[in-house]
């Protein structure tokens, strides 16, 4: 399968991001994981978001949810029109764990640093922000350690 | 939905088909720049942060001032940072490119925003600790244009350009270390 050019994508989104900072705000993602969270709760009846001021925070429809629905559309659209990869293959039980585990320590990183690769890195990186910067070159380091020492348990 | 509300669902809808067409939701493009193999995500993050910096700051100076600059919290952030990146290997997605693979019909991706889900909720539970402890030291919003004492303007430019020609440099290094 072809992607598209680096240069091409990464222009593109960049200029998506000023739009969104136009609009609203620059382009982030994570936090609506917790915004799910909390309309999933709420849906299913649970007293949890009202006893959380966290998840309560989070527990309504706001902008950037609006734009993550969208994207998960927009993604979609594009892999029915142009194709798509496979992912990798679930043959194992550690396969799933690995999978559910990975999300689940990246999302409550995430949680900590106030934004993922969108939040943090595209848009704290457009901003200049040093936290930002910070919490790139950690992400990068950690994944790259990481990643090496998965091979070596293979 | 009102008109912001339509704006975010076109700006999101293109977000999401670039990041799937570029093949920002390939597993193995993932890994390939955590292994240092394919550096063709690194390249178009680097590229976006140039754009956008220069737009960014170029509508600041107008008046337009919609920042979320992240406070300078050093543990908070090295530690989200080095949780972040762990998880991001091991399951091979980020946030947004996991929802997209989701989408795209991969259950490894599924399986990766149901993880995320759950850390998102254990996280909300887990807050009141994790600030007593990550909290401190807070240098506050600080950016590279702050701390040099320079114009945000001026200063965005540079480091717009140069991060789309060390983008540019990656690439030149990588096709030099192919032949």
């Amino acid at each position: 399968m072809r992607f598209l050019h680096w240069f091409i994508a990464g222009a593109f989104i960049g200029i998506l991001n000023v739009l969104s900072y136009v609009v609203r705000k620059p382009l982030g993602v994570s936090s609506s994981f917790v915004t799910a969270d909390a309309m999933g709760l709420k849906a299913a009846g649970s007293p949890a978001v009202e006893q959380n001021a966290f998840l309560k925070k989070h527990s309504n429809v706001d902008y950037q949810f609006i734009l993550v629905i969208f994207m998960a559309l927009g993604g979609m659209a594009s892999a029915l029109l142009f194709g798509r990869s496979r992912g990798r293959p679930m043959r194992s039980l550690t396969d799933v764990l690995m999978q559910l585990i990975g999300g689940f320590v990246m999302l409550f990183g995430a949680r900590i640093g106030r934004g993922c690769t969108s939040g943090n890195i595209l848009s704290g990186g457009a901003q200049m922000s040093l936290g930002s910067l910070l919490f790139a070159a950690a992400t990068f380091l950690s994944g790259i350690l990481t990643l090496r020492f998965m091979r070596c348990l293979r | 939905m009102n008109s912001e509300g339509v704006l975010a669902a076109l700006i999101g809808f293109f977000f999401g088909f670039a990041l799937q067409r570029a093949g920002a939701s390939d597993y193995g493009r993932l890994h390939g720049m955590l292994g240092l193999r394919d550096l063709g995500l690194l390249k178009l993050m680097m590229t976006s942060i140039g754009v956008a910096a220069v737009g960014i700051y170029a509508f600041a100076a107008q008046g337009v001032r919609h920042f979320t600059i992240k406070p300078l919290k050093v543990l908070a952030m090295t530690v989200g940072g080095f949780m972040f990146g762990k998880g991001f290997a091991m399951c091979g997605y980020c946030p947004g490119t996991g929802i997209v693979g989701m989408m795209e019909g991969k259950p490894d991706a599924l399986l990766a925003v149901i993880g995320g889900l759950l850390g998102s909720l254990a996280y909300a539970y887990a807050k009141p600790s994790i600030d007593r402890a990550l909290d401190k030291p807070d240098y506050g919003e600080l950016t590279v244009s702050s701390v040099a004492k320079t114009d945000p303007l001026v200063t965005a430019i540079v480091y717009g350009i140069a991060m789309v020609l060390a983008a540019f440099m990656i690439d030149r290094i990588g096709q030099a270390l192919r032949r």
